[in-house]
C-alpha cells in the first residue's frame, strides 16, 4: 500500500526553480534512499513534504489525504517526522529538555513510555540526560536529534543527511540505530537523503535518483549498486563516493 | 554612609522595575531575534490606558491598572499580528523588522501626545506615606514596586524552568525551524511571547507611573534600560537579564552618589559598550563552543 505519493511537484526559491515535476512514492515498510548531486533538490523535496517549502505545482498525498495545503504543524502531528540537516537540536537546553520538546503535546504517561523507548534505542544518551545538548559530540547530537523526532513515533520518517559531518564509525552507528528504531517503534516507512552511498545502499530497500530537480531513476534493488557502482555514476557522474 | 545605604536601597527598588523591563524586552529579543523598539510604546500604552480610564469613566484604580496591563499585552500581540508576522512571511530581515518597529514606536508616541498632551500625568494623588528603617527611608510606593517586581520575576522563573512550552519559546531563538518541525504550536508561541513581553512592560510602566507619573516620551528610556540589562547580563540566560538589571540599577545609584543623576545615561551606555567589547556574550552567559554559535 502506498503511504506517500508526491506527484509532479514544482518548487522554487524566489526566481530559481529547484524542482521540476518531481514525483516520488513510498510504500509501507520501505526504506527509501534519495540520492543525487549537490543542488539536485533532494533536501528541498523533503522540505516540501514536511511543508517547510511551499510548492507551486503538483500535489502530495499522505495516507490517503491530500496534504498539499496542510501546515507543517498539521503534517507533523499527523505522523510525519522530519530530521533537519542542521540546527536539529537546541544547544542551550539539556538532553532531557530536548527530548521533552520532541514529545511536546504527548500525555505525561505516553511521554514517559516514549522516553524509555528512545533511550532504549540510543542507550548512551541515558547518562547525558542532564548535560547541555550543545556539549555533545557530533554522533551524540545526531542521535539526540533523531530521538527527538522519534518521540512522536512518526509513521513516516524523513531524514535529511543524518550522517553528515560524522566519522565513518559514527555514521554507521546512526544508520544502524535508524534501522533498529524503525523495527522497534513500528515506523512504517523511512525516506533518507544521504551522500554516504556505501553505507546507505546497504540500508535502503529502494533508491531514487534526483538530478536537476527531476526524478531520473528509481530502483527496488539498491544492493546491486554496491557491486556495480558505475551504474549509478552514469546518473550523476563524479558525485559517487 | 547613610546616603550610600539609602542609594543602595533605592537601587534594589529600581532593579525590580529594571528586571521587569529586561524580562519583557528579553522575551522578544531572545526568541524572535530582533530589536523590538515598539516595546517602548507598549510601555506608554499601558499607563495611558489607565489615564484614559480614569479620565473618561472614573474607573476604580485597581480595575484601571488591570485594564492597563491587558491593553499593553493586547497592543503587543496586535503589533506582531499586523506588522511583524506579515513582514516575516515576506522574508523580512531583522533590520527591516527593526525599522518597522521604530515606525510603530514613533506613530504611537505621537498619537498619544496628540490625544493626551506632552505634559507629565500622574496616576496617584497626594503625598506618599513613607517608612523609616533606622536612618533609611522608603515610601509605600517603593515597597509596592520592590515586592511586585521581585515576586513577578521569581514566579515567572518558577513557571518557565519546568514548562516545556516555555522551553519551546526559548528554543525559538536558537532553532526556529526545529520548533516547527517538532510540531510545536509556532503561532501560539509568538502570541504568548508578545503578550507576556508586553504585560511585563505594562506592569513596569504602571509601577513607575503610580510613583512619579508618565509622559508620552519615556518609553524610549524604558526600552533602552531593558535592552541594556539584557545585553549586559547575557541574552541567553534568564538570570543574566536580572543580573544586568541589578548591575545597571546599582551603578546608576553609585553615579548619583559620586557625580550626578545627569550622567546616568553616560554610565549606562559606557557599561554596554565595555561589555560588548570585552564580553560580547554578556556577563552571565557561558562561553559557547564554536559548533554552538
Amino acid at each position: 500500500m502506498e503511504m506517500l505519493n508526491v506527484t509532479n511537484i514544482t518548487a522554487s526559491y524566489g526566481r530559481k526553480q529547484v524542482l521540476f515535476d518531481t514525483s516520488l512514492s513510498i510504500k509501507d515498510g520501505e526504506r527509501v534512499l534519495l540520492i543525487g548531486p549537490n543542488g539536485a533538490g533532494k533536501s528541498t523535496l523533503l522540505k516540501v513534504i514536511a511543508g517547510l517549502v511551499t510548492h507551486t505545482g503538483g500535489n502530495i498525498e499522505y495516507s490517503g489525504h491530500d496534504i498539499s495545503s496542510w501546515t507543517t504543524h498539521r503534517r507533523i502531528t499527523s505522523g510525519i517526522g522530519y530530521l533537519l540537516q542542521t540546527e536539529n537540536i537546541v544547544p542551550g537546553l539539556t538532553v532531557n529538555e530536548n527530548l521533552r520538546l520532541g514529545g511536546y503535546s504527548l500525555k505525561p504517561e505516553i511521554l514517559r513510555t516514549r522516553l524509555d523507548e528512545v533511550l532504549e534505542i540510543f542507550g548512551f544518551l541515558k547518562e547525558k540526560l542532564q548535560n547541555r545538548a550543545g556539549l555533545l559530540s557530533g554522533g551524540e547530537r545526531q542521535a539526540l536529534a533523531i530521538s527527538m523526532v522519534l518521540m512522536k513515533r512518526p509513521s513516516l520518517l524523513l531524514l535529511d543527511e543524518p550522517s553528515a559531518g560524522l566519522s565513518p564509525k559514527a555514521a554507521s552507528d546512526v544508520l544502524e540505530h535508524v534501522k533498529i528504531a524503525q523495527d522497534v517503534m513500528g515506523i512504517r516507512a523511512v525516506c533518507m537523503v544521504e551522500h554516504n552511498l556505501k553505507l546507505s545502499l546497504q540500508w535502503a530497500s529502494k533508491v531514487i535518483v534526483l538530478v536537476g530537480g527531476r526524478t531520473v531513476h528509481v530502483s527496488d534493488t539498491p544492493e546491486k549498486y554496491l557491486v556495480h557502482p558505475q551504474e549509478l555514476e552514469k546518473f550523476f557522474f563524479g558525485e559517487l563516493r | 554612609m547613610t546616603l550610600l545605604l539609602q542609594l543602595l536601597l533605592n537601587a534594589l527598588v529600581n532593579a525590580s522595575i529594571y528586571s521587569l523591563l529586561a524580562v519583557g524586552f528579553g522575551l522578544v529579543y531572545r526568541s524572535m531575534r530582533f530589536f523590538h523598539i515598539a516595546f517602548g510604546s507598549v510601555y506608554i500604552i499601558a499607563s495611558y490606558t489607565v489615564i484614559a480610564g480614569m479620565d473618561i469613566s472614573g474607573f476604580p484604580l485597581i480595575l484601571s491598572l488591570a485594564a492597563g496591563v491587558l491593553a499593553g499585552a493586547l497592543s503587543g500581540v496586535a503589533m506582531d499580528k499586523t506588522v511583524y508576522l506579515p513582514l516575516e512571511k515576506t522574508g523580512a530581515t531583522p533590520t527591516i523588522l527593526f525599522i518597522a518597529s521604530l515606525g510603530i514606536y514613533i506613530l504611537i508616541v505621537n498619537l498619544i501626545a496628540l490625544l493626551f498632551g506632552n505634559e507629565v500625568r500622574i496616576l496617584s494623588r497626594g503625598i506618599e506615606p513613607s517608612l523609616s528603617i533606622g536612618s533609611l527611608i522608603i515610601t509605600r510606593m517603593q515597597i509596592v514596586q520592590f515586592l511586585a517586581g521581585w515576586i513577578i520575576i521569581i514566579l515567572f522563573w518558577l513557571v518557565i524552568r519546568k514548562n516545556t512550552f516555555m522551553k519551546g519559546i526559548w528554543a525559538l531563538g536558537e532553532t526556529p525551524t526545529l520548533v516547527r518541525v517538532l510540531g510545536l504550536p509556532y503561532g501560539l508561541m509568538r502570541t504568548v511571547v508578545f503578550a507576556l513581553s508586553s504585560a511585563f512592560a505594562g506592569t513596569a510602566s504602571l509601577l513607575i507611573a503610580l510613583d512619579v507619573g508618565i509622559d508620552p516620551h519615556v518609553g524610549m528610556q524604558a526600552l533602552l534600560t531593558g535592552a541594556v540589562a539584557v545585553i549586559v547580563g547575557g541574552v541567553d540566560v534568564y538570570w543574566g537579564w536580572i543580573g544586568g538589571a541589578v548591575i545597571l540599577a546599582v551603578v546608576q545609584s553609585m553615579a548619583v552618589w559620586q557625580f550626578s543623576s545627569r550622567w546616568n545615561d553616560l554610565i549606562t551606555f559606557g557599561i554596554l559598550i565595555a561589555v560588548l567589547l570585552f564580553r560580547p556574550q554578556g556577563l552571565f552567559s557561558p562561553r559557547k563552543r564554536r559548533e554552538e554559535r
